[in-house]
């Protein structure tokens, strides 16, 4: 019992791939930390892919339930535990809204979020050198019809075809202002010699 | 499909825009065709890092209790004694880790003699402040995240000296450290770096307060960061 004890206050010792070997061996004590580290990205972006609190609560437990059961699907090689862990809640959240049955996402919704997505001066946001920091700058470098294709595809779920819809411009439009924009935010750090952040 | 098929979706498959045929559809031509896999991971990347762009929200502490709880009978299956077969332990127990051990208990007798100096440094700070009309001005640290349960208070000593004392703060992740940043009109400047003790920690910040309005500590690499690198575990408002 004692190496027991041991090793679940080890845990907040070890790094997040090591983590995830211990969540895939049904240690709880792993999947404990791994949750204190990562909930407050995965809920930041729960709540605004689900656009009210409580569809964001249960988006963030689906998603951890599946990190739980999905650990051993992890491929270190492919990115950050972080990174894989908001693909899941981003996956996760894409499956609801789109199986949703009242898909409750008007064009007014999509322009509001487009709005919502302009920097604030809460706290957070001295960050300026961060990691989100770093993100928002590079979106900031995106014409706005770029910044809505990306935002309405990736946070609201919407396909290729229903954002051309919404938008009354044609799919090939779309599909362009979709690979130039990621291009834009890819060269935005390459351009000034940063890693993609993690 | 053909090539200016897979170019006309590559970016929507990356963003996840794609039906459900035609996602499958650009999984079997990437598997048929592997060099241009690459391309697609860098599309798929900077598509990742809309993840981040979010407004910060704190999750509510009874939703970590629900999704922790929710867990536990899954793991029912392999008792806890269960997992400290000698095979498991083996693999903690294995050279390389004791070795890293071994080292890192020498790290820690250094770091601790220098938390004790530092203590009593402070101490001795107090104690001559004491003697002094103004007494050392103090701000109230709070803990998130890893650091939930750490509490304490950043001290002005006078001469520009300031000290960070935090209980309760947990050990680093392996490769990582404490990094102590001055927020000065929303930018991050970094600051001193340090190891936790056990109980009472105590860091001296390198540069003096004045300008900042906010002191935040992150985890960083070892060595510390030019740039924050992750979300702040504490932070004390000025």
């Amino acid at each position: 019992m004692l190496f027991v004890a041991e090793r679940e206050r080890n845990h907040a010792a070890l790094a997040d791939e090591d983590l995830m070997a211990c969540v895939e061996a049904g240690e709880t004590g792993a999947f404990a930390v791994l949750y204190d580290r990562h909930s407050r990205a995965a809920y930041s972006l729960a709540y605004r892919m689900m656009g009210e609190r409580q569809a964001a609560e249960d988006l963030l437990q689906d998603a951890f339930l599946k990190i739980w059961r999905s650990a051993g699907a992890y491929r270190a090689e492919r990115g950050s535990v972080r990174t894989w862990m908001l693909s899941v809640v981003h996956n996760r959240g894409v499956d609801q809204i789109r199986s949703s049955a009242s898909r409750r996402r008007t064009q007014d919704k999509v322009e509001a979020s487009a709005e919502k997505a302009q920097p604030s001066e809460a706290f957070a946001e001295t960050w300026r050198n961060s990691r989100r920091q770093q993100v928002r700058e590079a979106l900031d470098t995106l014409p706005p019809d770029q910044l809505q294709v990306l935002e309405m595809a990736y946070f609201s779920g919407y396909t290729h075809m229903e954002i051309a819809k919404l938008l009354d411009v044609p799919l090939g439009t779309v599909k362009g202002r979709m690979r130039l924009g990621l291009k834009k935010v890819r060269g935005f750090f390459d351009s000034r010699g940063m890693a993609i952040p993690e | 499909m053909d090539p200016r098929r897979y170019e006309d979706l590559i970016a929507a498959y990356a963003l996840g825009a794609l039906p459900e045929d035609e996602r499958r559809k650009v999984e079997e031509y990437l598997s048929e065709h592997p060099e241009l896999q690459s391309e697609a991971d860098e599309l798929r990347s900077a598509a990742d890092l809309l993840a981040f762009a979010p407004e910060e929200q704190e999750p509510p502490p009874e939703l970590r209790q629900a999704i922790i709880g929710a867990v536990e009978p899954d793991a029912g299956a392999p008792e806890p004694e269960s997992r400290t077969s000698v095979a498991g332990w083996g693999r903690w127990l294995s050279f390389p880790r004791l070795a890293f051990a071994a080292s890192a208990l020498v790290v820690i007798a250094g770091l601790l003699a220098w938390n004790v100096t530092l203590q009593g440094e402070v101490q001795e700070l107090q104690g001559r402040m004491e003697n002094r009309p103004e007494a050392p001005q103090t701000y109230e640290v709070s803990g998130t995240g890893i650091a939930q349960a750490a509490s304490g208070e950043v001290m002005e000593l006078g001469n520009g000296r300031t000290v960070l004392m935090v209980e309760e703060l947990p050990e680093t992740p392996r490769n990582k450290t404490y990094q102590i940043w001055r927020i000065e009109d929303g930018t991050p400047k970094p600051d001193s770096v340090f190891e936790p003790a056990e109980g009472m920690t105590a860091a001296s910040l390198e540069k003096p307060l004045d300008g900042a309005d906010v002191v935040a500590v992150t985890v960083e690499p070892d060595g510390g960061s030019e740039a924050p690198t992750s979300d702040p575990i504490l932070t004390s408002k000025l």
